[in-house]
């Protein structure tokens, strides 16, 4: 009798052990990896088998979780950056400068999003910074930048992404209709947007 | 002895636990997903043009403000299903997703239009005489979500994009 009950507690400990490392590693529970880690850029990072039917179990459980509906590399590539260049985290309380050039892409955008894989809780309607945005703000595709910041900038010229209650959040890059360029080799093919951290509020430098 | 089969039957568990719960978390998902369309009042087999994506407005993680969306909710278990969509100027893609959340179709909508015939294994369709622009067939098997990105940033082209929900087939 005493066996049963131990082999009991065995059976019961091994599911419940291997039902939360399946969901740790399928990135359900917190600091569980995160999506797209396979490619690295510049802290830049993505996984090409993103809305693959080859991707494998993990990679597409993170999907359902953090990007459902993501395409295929073919039709577009998602970039995380969860950290500035000098790899702190990117946090409301800070202001950042992040600029760029011209992508091996048909048409590029930068969202930002907050711990929870959404658009931040704010009323100020500025969500990203696209193509058609610094096509029409900048004399040259080559080179453009904006601000990150969580109240609207001093300089009204300045193009700008709000973090107001974003929290922890993250940039997330989109490339449309990457270049087979991109695809083969992207460490070579892609120069990522730079994310400069420029002040803090006080108290939270 | 005894430990030994403990161990075993401990190994054996958390082995079976892990790859079971690893597969059905996709499947499980998108099933939320359905039915939380279904609940708010996305209709089967018809394309709904979503509002412009805003921190109130969105219905599923990570949108784009920047492009329109149109969604449909198909189910290939009774029938062949035909999604097409209408030209774009501008990036658009037309994209199929299944079950398990797998892209298992995409066509570009940038000045051309798209369509795609859905069915399931046991019911291979002759498709030849009911596409608008293109010849493709997937198979697919269940439910699934038809995707529409559409280029949009302004709330003009989002109006514009929206209206072309009408011209959009699903079913």
């Amino acid at each position: 009798m005493k066996s049963i009950l131990i082999w009991a507690l065995s059976a019961v400990l091994g599911i419940v052990l291997g039902g939360l490392s399946a969901l740790w590693m399928g990135g359900m529970l917190p600091g569980s990896p995160r999506l797209g880690n396979a490619i690295d850029i510049d802290g830049w990072i993505s996984d090409w088998s993103i809305g693959s039917v080859n991707a494998d179990p993990y990679v597409r459980a993170r999907v359902a979780k953090n990007g459902l509906m993501g395409l295929t590399k073919e039709e577009a590539v998602y970039f995380m950056k969860y950290t500035d260049d000098a790899g702190e985290p990117l946090r409301e309380a800070c202001t950042y400068r992040v600029s760029g050039g011209a992508f091996p892409a048909d048409w590029w955008s930068v969202t930002l999003y907050d711990s929870d894989n959404r658009l931040p809780m704010n009323k100020d309607g500025k969500l990203s910074i696209d193509q058609t945005q610094t096509d029409f703000m900048f004399e040259s595709p080559d080179e453009w930048w904006f601000e990150v910041t969580p109240t609207e900038p001093n300089d009204f010229m300045m193009p700008w992404v709000s973090s107001q209650n974003a929290g922890n959040f993250d940039l997330t890059l989109r490339l449309y209709r990457p270049s087979d360029a991109l695809l083969a080799t992207p460490e070579t093919a892609l120069t990522p947007p730079k994310v400069e951290r420029l002040s803090c509020q006080e108290g939270d430098a | 002895m005894r430990w030994v089969i403990a161990t075993l039957v401990f190994a054996a568990s958390a082995f079976g636990a892990h790859y079971f719960t690893i597969r059905v978390v996709p499947g499980f998902i998108m099933n939320k997903v359905q039915s939380t369309f279904e609940a708010q009042g996305l209709p089967l087999n018809h394309f709904v043009a979503s509002p412009r994506q805003t921190p109130e407005t969105q219905r599923v993680v990570r949108p784009s403000p920047d492009l329109s969306y149109a969604v449909c909710r198909f189910d290939v278990s009774d029938g062949p299903v035909v999604i097409s969509a209408p030209a774009w100027d501008g990036y658009g893609s037309l994209s199929i997703f299944d079950g398990q959340t797998n892209n298992v179709f995409v066509a570009s909508l940038d000045g051309q239009a798209a369509s795609v015939v859905l069915h399931n294994a046991t019911m291979p369709v002759d498709y030849s005489g009911d596409m608008t622009s293109s010849n493709s067939a997937v198979q697919i098997e269940g439910a699934g979500i038809a995707l529409i990105r559409r280029l949009a940033p302004t709330d003009e082209a989002h109006q514009t994009s929206a209206d072309l929900v009408r011209e959009a087939r699903c079913g």
